[in-house]
């Protein structure tokens, strides 16, 4: 059982759909987790990904408790987003058929004695104009945290394969 | 599952033993062995680094730039090739990078006229460049080619990272990747890089 890196669910969209849980998935088996998505399209171009998280009840977190600092990069020009109390955490975008992808951390979700705390960097397109991300994000809660999900907002998401994994830690 | 062991440090320590029946079934879960697997490492001698045919079935592949030394003060970059590596294109390319200096100054580098993506720069020649960034949907014949990434180096002496991410803007399978010095991605004296891919079931 090489590597630290640790597969720990695949989940696939094959149908249209506005969100998408990923539950169970984390314990306290890890500390660090890794979060990706791929092979991602949308029914409309250029749509964002945002993420929410699930505790352990079950129930998608959706109170304004996250804040978050990006830098969104375009060729049109680079902007600095930071917002403090909103109800979910950006997480890329996708351009129709020709989608997108972004690649996040996720620290200590499982804790109760912690914040939960997220870093992600993504690239995609809008229109004809590509773009890339990069930020970090917070949730000011001390839920013990065991999933999330993946919601388009208004729009809605017609492929994608999640994954998550584990990162090992020897004692 | 018969896992002896104590869950859950032992998962954390990857101590415990399974019998060959769980291993098997393990191994159809995907959840047997690691998960970023090594797929090669070429160095490079006064030569590009080509990488072709070696992608897989791979949605997502994760590259890392070791101790890369140019022959002159330039950015590294990489291009595509569709033809396992008898050309690599040189068009539909674009990147938005961020690059900052320790000495407080900043900047973006972007560009969706230049004929490679760029990683970083600019690495003076007697300096290294590390990069680590991932390629997405090489293999998905509907899709662009995008790439985010994460530059660290040294201009003289003032270090220097950049990060951001780009794009081979044409849906279909991309088979190689050339990784070189300037916007033509060629030849520089020295570096490693090391290919990895992300499991996916």
């Amino acid at each position: 059982m090489s590597s630290s890196l640790r597969l720990v669910n695949e989940t696939t969209v094959s149908s249209t759909v506005a969100s998408v849980n990923v539950e169970n998935v984390f314990s306290s088996d890890f500390d660090i987790y890794m979060i990706t998505y791929g092979n991602a399209t949308s029914d409309t171009n250029s749509i964002d990904v945002n993420l929410r998280y699930i505790n352990s009840s079950g129930s998608v977190i959706s109170s304004s408790d996250y804040d978050q600092a990006w830098l969104r990069m375009r060729q049109s020009g680079f902007n600095e987003n930071r917002i403090v109390g909103q109800s979910h955490i950006f997480f890329g975008q996708l351009a129709g058929s020709l989608g997108g992808t972004a690649l996040g951390y996720v620290f200590s979700p499982f804790k109760t004695t912690c914040y939960t705390w997220h870093q992600f960097e993504g690239a995609g397109f809008s229109g004809t104009e590509d773009r890339a991300f990069k930020g970090v994000s917070v949730l000011k809660q001390y839920y013990s945290l065991t999933g999330f999900q993946l919601y388009a907002g208004a729009n809605n998401i017609t492929t994608a394969t999640i994954r998550t994994f584990g990162m090992r830690v020897d004692d | 599952m018969a896992y002896l062991g104590t869950q859950p440090n032992n998962v954390k320590d990857n101590i415990g033993l399974y019998n060959p029946s769980e291993i098997l079934q393990l191994t159809k879960d995907g959840n047997w062995s690691g998960s970023l697997e090594f797929i090669t490492e070429v160095s490079a001698s006064s030569s590009t680094i080509d990488i072709v045919d070696k992608f897989g079935t791979y949605k997502t592949h994760f590259l890392q730039l070791i101790n890369c030394v140019p022959t002159t003060q330039t950015e590294f970059t990489i291009k595509f090739s569709n033809d396992s590596g008898s050309s690599f294109e040189t068009t539909n390319y674009a990147f938005t990078n961020y690059r900052v200096y320790a000495n407080n100054s900043s900047g973006e580098r972007k560009s969706n006229s230049q004929n490679s993506i760029r990683l970083g720069g600019d690495v003076l020649s007697n300096s290294e460049f590390n990069c680590n960034f991932y390629i997405y949907n090489a293999n998905v014949s509907s899709m662009y080619t995008l790439i985010t990434s994460e530059c660290t180096f040294n201009q003289g002496t003032i270090y220097a990272q950049e990060f951001g991410g780009g794009s081979y803007a044409v849906a279909e399978v991309v088979n190689g990747i050339r990784i070189g010095e300037s916007t033509g991605a060629t030849a520089f004296t020295s570096g490693t890089a090391r290919l990895f891919g992300v499991k996916e079931l």
